[in-house]
This record gives C-alpha cells, structure tokens and sequence, in this order.
C-alpha cells in the first residue's frame, strides 16, 4: 500500500491495485506528468502483493532511473536476473543498426514502415498469469507515426491476451490537449485527442486524469488527479466500482523526495 | 573459508571530469551547461545520458546558438569529448572562453550590483518573499566554478589541440549523399538515420569513462534536408536518447525557428519538450518593438518547458531551483507561484534572471481587454494639438494641462499580469473611472477629443480644459497617442498609484 492507496482505492482483493482483467488509463500534462501514478502500483505490485511487472518503456526513459526512484520509496526492483521485472525498450533505431540487448524489439522494419507486431511477440511471451503490465508511452508512440487506430487495435490485442491470463493493464498516455476547465471549448487539433478517445471507448476499467493547477506551477501542490470509472470489467459487479472523484473536486498532490502526498482539494491535511 | 561473503556494494565509479553530482540524488551525475543561472533551473545541471533542448523562436537573434558555444566550450574546457552534427567548425570557432586571469575559482561570482549589503538588512524580521534567498538586489545566481567570459573567444592553440586530439570532433551531413542517391527513400529521412548511425558509431567506441556532450545543430534545419516531418525529427530524437541513455554523454539540441512556427507550433513544442529531458525556449524581443520598453533591463523572456524528472521522484529543479521560485522549505515560495523569467546579454556573460517591472511600473488598475498596440505604434497626436490650441486661452491652466499630458504616461507601464502576451500601452484598457465634473470657466470652449481606437470609453473624451486640479489616471484615453519616448514622472501625492 502506498500513498494513493487510501484516496484512490480499487474494487479489488488488494484495493492498490486494478482488479485482475481490467484496465487502468493514466493521462497526464507536460506541467505535472504522471509518474509518480506509476510508480505507485509498480511498488504496490513487487512490494506486498508479490506479481510480475512487465514494463514496456516506449518513452524510452531506462532502467535506472527506476532503480533509483523505486529504491527511495521502498520498493526496490528486483535484480536484473530475475523474471519477476521485466523492461522491454522497443526501439526507434534504424535496421542497419544491430542492438545487442535482448528485450529490445525493433518499432521499425527494413523498409522503415512503423510496425508493432515485434513488441507485441514480446509482450505475449513474457505474460504470465496475474501479471501486472503496463505499456508507458502509447503518445510517444503516436507521434513517431503510428496511427491511432494501429495503436488502438495493438491495445485491444494486448488486452485481450491480458484478460486471457488474468493480468491488469495500466496504458499512459499524454493529454495536454485537455482543457482545464469546462467552459473552454477545445480546439479541433487533428489527431491529438483520437487515441484518448479510443482508449476509453475500450472500457472496462477505470481512467485516471493527471493535470495541471490553471494558475500554474506551485511549491505546496504540483497538480490534480481525478478518477473517472469506465465501463465495469467483466466479472465485476455493479457496485465494486472504482471511485469516482469528479474534476470539479480533484485529489491534489505533492511531491517530496520519499513519497507523495495526497489529499483532497482544499484541505490541505496539514501538509500546507 | 569464510562462511558468509560480504556483498560487495555496486561499483561507484568516480564521476567523470567535469561533472558533478545531482543536490537530489549523489549517484547521479550532472553536466554544467556553461550557465550557472541554467543549471539552477535545471536542478543543477543536465543529467549525464539526457536530451536538451534549446528553442529560440524569434528569427532576427541567435540565442540558441549562444547557448550551443557556451555548451561546447564548457565541455572543451573540462576536458570532456565533444561531437557536434550538422554544421562544421565555425560553431566551435567563435566559442567564449575563460578569462585569462583565470586561477580557478578566484573570479567573482556574479556581476551583480549591490552585492553584499543585502544580507545583514534581514536579520532582524523574516521577510516571507519570494527573492529571500537571492539577496536584496539579486536577480540571478551565482557561478558555481565556470568562469566562461564573452570577452575572449577559444585560443588559437586550444582549437589547434582539440582537433589534433579528437577530443572535439564534427559529423557532417553532406557526406555520402551520393551514395545514398540509390536508396528509394527520401532525403531527409535519409540524412536523419546517416547521422543517427554515426552517432551510434561515434559512441560506441567512446571511452565509457569520458564524460561526452554532443551538439545537434539547428535539427530540423536547410542541412538537413527538405520536407523533414515532424515525426522525423520525433524519432531521431527518440533514436538519440536510446544511444546516450546508458553512456556518460549527453546532447543539446536546437531548433530552427522556422521549424517552430506556424498553426502547429503549440503542440509540436509540448512533443519536443515531452520527447526530450528538459526544454527551454528564449523569446527574444527583437521580432516584436513593443516589448523592449515594457522590460528595459531584460532581452528576452524565458519560458522553461520541461526538466529533469529521472532518477528522483520529486524533481530535482522543483526542490532546488532558486530562480524558478517553487522551491519547497520555508526559503521558498512559499506557494506564491513561479517567477518569470527572462535573460540579458550582459558585456562579459549570459545570464538568466528573474524579470521584474520597473520601479515606476505597475498600474493602478487591471487591464480588461488586449493592449492596443497598433495605436502605440503610429503614436497619433490628436491630444498634442488640443493643448496647443487651449494653452493661451485660460490662464492658470497650461501648467495643469502639461502636468496632465505627462501624467497619462502612468498607463502606459507594464501590465505585468504575465509575460506570455506582449502589453502594450495599456490606455484605454484601464476600468473605467466615474467621469469627472467639469469645471469651467467662462469663455473657454470644450474641446473634444477624438480618439480614433476608442470604442465605448465617450465619457472620457470630452473633458474641458479648465479643470484646476490634476486628474490621476482618470485620464487614461489619450494615452494611446503618446509617444513611448517620454518620460514618465512619479505622482508623489499619489502613492498608491505605484509599487515600491
């Protein structure tokens, strides 16, 4: 259990994590990106309830910088033997160069056309059952020139094989296109919101909104979750849904170098 | 035989020459840029393995190439590898360097004026303001060892070993392009993946235990190649952060401005500075003439995109930077927002600072509406021939009448709500004021005056001549025709008209 565990509970066994076969969108801003969202359910996941992490690193961040962060909350990652972390780091090289690592598939083919059925074998040979896999980086992905309908079939299969074994899929995806407040009307930029959109449409789990305070950056809060329950995960009942924590009444957060803090607007808990 | 084996700790290298340890977290290594004000804002330095981007929006200026010699010649200077891509030794050429009564480290820290007067004021009550930290007059940070001076440029025999030596070293575009004449693809993705490939190369054979820097030269740019996507130049970009992620070596990266123009610009700069590990942009004035006045010690604003976010969980910037003002800890912001900020080219230095508005700036009253620049522009005088006419008709007026033509300068200050939006003279922008009686004297006419830019302020135009006392910024419609060039003088019996 960690710090969004208690405000942002789950309707399952653990309450820290998704339920088993559903999915988790996480969206956030270049103003408050949504790490830390992250890195609270890898440590949920390796700390107490002991499952696989597969972690596909489309943003390309790398293995140490996770090390170093996981270690400072408490969970560190396990070594780079064991199978209980893997990192999967597709790559935007061109062909002609030969990558030594392994886990490294190719987001390109010889002829250049972006393609995903290389990570996609990966993904699948590494999922196991229970496991906790989380694809980080899908815009990334759409603007390297992957099409959000290629992106939004390559997640439906992903998931389908996800709900196949009993894991949880955790998607990230950014959303500055996002207004702040409901009474501006977004602009019509091509593109930019059509894979959020496609994503939701997907259902059956829960979306997560990181974003910005309108009137900018702040030393006492850094920005504002809202959770926003999609279609019920199949096997669920009715009522175990996650919360719903609306935009007009976000959690706010804060980050600090060993933990995040969480509390609902206007509060302040104390920590302000 | 021991029955148990001490684990050995993982091997800490010794950081490489020329870099320094992150305030945040001491196993991870950061790069000077060369600017100690740019390595406050950003938490330090430039994490080794990260991207750094650069953007400089206004065509006339070349900011980021500034940025790019100072960056070059840090790294010469420290002794670590150096790779520039896409242009040739002109860049490297014209690079600042130390001064030469250099020892290392008796250089004064900043050239800041007032400096050292300003801590003892304090001590008595705590000041809860956001410049704390900094010192009464300071508006930038100090230097934390490098000494870079614009006064001198890179000595002939330190170009002549660098090149001898490879330690600095160039990758031109130009070179194969007639044999990738055959290949069916197009030209720019070709030059991208060719310079992405001699990277790869250039580094694989790099000594691991070298700090390196790489320079990208206007990415995107006529070198380049024509029709270059934006996708293109998002995964050349992701290509260059996979080679560097695990080596000592980080890059810098600028853009033409051409490149960050047009409808698209918003979202393609929020990709970029996504895409790589921190972006700022340089917004010089030189596009626009109506800024320089409202920022007179400043030459341009800074807008810092992106930071380091790696390694740590609360970024490095948001708990350390002093001049982006969010720093946490009771010598911080303490929740008042961030600073703006802006730089200045100073004779011996770059730096960048806080930009403050002038000590007769600030106004009285918020502005409603978008300034009115053009009117400011064509300084249209129809207020100047109204005094001219009704100066000799009403005695003990024309002092009155001159006091208050120079006293509508007041609305023409900075706004200084933010510095996104260029402010022009702010005139008829003001809130309106109840109009005021009119005093008259026998015999004079009332003249009105006809502002042509003035929608729906009448009450003001018409005002009679004769008014006695001095009106405070209720005269705010003939503002707009003034001309900027004159000088504005302080209402000492309107104190609160001003921010001190």
């Amino acid at each position: 259990m960690t710090y969004l565990t208690t405000h942002l509970p789950f309707p399952s066994s653990s309450t820290s994590l998704p339920p088993p076969r559903s999915q988790l969108i996480i969206s956030d801003t270049l103003s408050s990106p949504g790490n830390f969202a992250v890195y609270h359910l890898v440590s949920s996941a390796l700390g107490k309830e002991k499952r696989k992490v597969i972690w596909v690193d489309f943003k390309g961040e790398g293995r140490s910088s996770w090390e170093a962060i996981l270690k400072k909350i408490g969970t560190p990652l396990p070594p780079l033997t064991s199978h209980s972390f893997i990192h999967i780091s597709p790559s935007s090289l061109p062909s002609s160069i030969k990558i030594p690592n392994k886990n490294t598939p190719s987001l390109f083919d010889i002829d250049e056309k972006p393609i995903l059925r290389e990570t996609y074998d990966y993904i699948t040979s590494h999922l196991t059952d229970g496991s906790l896999l989380i694809l980080d980086g899908l815009s990334e992905l759409d603007w390297l020139g992957f099409s959000p309908l290629e992106l939004s079939k390559f997640v439906r299969a992903v998931f389908a094989k996800v709900k196949l074994s009993n894991s949880i899929l955790v998607s990230t995806i950014h959303a500055d296109h996002l207004p702040l407040s409901s009474t501006i009307i977004p602009s019509k930029e091509a593109g930019e919101s059509d894979l959020l959109y496609r994503l939701l449409r997907l259902g059956q789990g829960c979306w997560w909104r990181v974003s910005h305070l309108p009137s900018g950056r702040s030393g006492d809060v850094m920005g504002e979750i809202s959770s926003h329950p999609l279609t019920n995960p199949i096997g669920l009942k009715d009522s175990q849904k996650s919360p719903y924590i609306p935009r007009s009444n976000p959690l706010q957060y804060r980050l600090e170098p060993n933990t995040v803090r969480v509390f609902p607007k206007g509060t302040g808990r104390g920590f302000l | 035989m021991p029955s148990f084996t001490r684990r050995v700790p993982s091997t800490t290298l010794p950081p490489p020459a020329g870099t320094h340890p992150s305030p945040s977290l001491s196993s991870l290594n950061l790069l000077p840029s060369g600017l100690p004000s740019l390595d406050d804002l950003l938490g330090g330095g430039i994490p080794l393995g990260s991207i750094f981007l650069v953007l400089a929006p206004d065509t006339q200026s070349s900011w980021s190439k500034l940025v790019e010699r100072y960056w070059i010649a840090q790294g010469l200077i420290s002794g670590q590898s150096s790779l520039v891509v896409g242009t040739d030794e002109e860049l490297v050429k014209g690079c600042m360097w130390t001064e030469k009564s250099w020892r290392g480290g008796e250089e004064s820290q900043s050239e800041t004026e007032h400096e050292g007067d300003g801590g003892d004021e304090g001590e008595g009550k705590k000041i809860a303001w956001r410049y704390e930290k900094m010192g009464k007059f300071k508006t930038t940070v100090g230097g934390n060892g490098s000494n870079l001076s614009l006064t001198n440029t890179i000595p002939h025999d330190v170009l002549q070993s660098i090149h001898k030596t490879g330690q600095q070293s160039y990758i031109n575009l130009d070179d194969d392009l007639t044999t990738d004449a055959t290949i069916g693809t197009s030209s720019s993705s070709n030059r991208l993946s060719m310079a992405i490939s001699k990277i790869h190369g250039k580094i694989d054979k790099s000594d691991p235990k070298r700090a390196g820097r790489i320079t990208i030269h206007e990415l995107g740019g006529l070198e380049w190649g024509d029709e270059i996507r934006e996708d293109q130049i998002l995964r050349f970009i992701r290509s260059l952060k996979s080679i560097i992620r695990n080596k000592p070596i980080s890059a810098l990266i600028t853009v033409p401005p051409q490149l960050i123009a047009g409808p698209t610009k918003e979202s393609f700069v929020r990709k970029l500075s996504w895409m790589v590990d921190a972006s700022v942009e340089l917004k010089g004035f030189a596009d626009d003439p109506t800024l320089p006045p409202l920022f007179p010690a400043t030459h341009g604003l800074l807008t810092l995109h992106s930071y380091p976010t790696s390694h740590t969980l609360l970024p490095s910037t948001l708990k350390h930077s002093t001049l982006l003002g969010v720093s946490q800890g009771s010598d911080g912001g303490g929740g008042a927002g961030e600073n703006n900020l802006g730089f200045r080219l100073k004779r011996k230095k770059f730096v960048i600072e806080t930009v403050h508005l002038g000590v007769e700036g600030g106004v009285g009253e918020r502005s409603t509406g978008p300034p009115d620049v053009v009117a400011a522009l064509s300084g249209t005088s129809t207020h100047h021939t109204s005094v001219a006419t009704s100066t000799g008709e009403v005695e003990g007026v024309e002092k009155g009448q001159s006091c208050q033509n120079q006293n509508t300068q007041i609305g023409q200050e900075e706004s200084g709500v933010g510095v996104d939006k260029p402010k022009g003279p702010e005139g008829d922008t003001k809130k309106k004021s109840k109009p005021r009686a009119r005093v008259r004297f026998g015999g004079e006419e009332e003249m009105s005056v006809s502002v042509s830019m003035d929608t729906g302020k009448d009450q003001h135009h018409d005002h009679g001549h004769g008014h006695d006392h001095i009106h405070d910024d209720s005269h705010s419609h003939g503002n707009e025709q003034k001309k900027t060039s004159q000088r504005v003088q302080v209402r000492h019996d309107r104190p609160d008209l001003y921010e001190f």
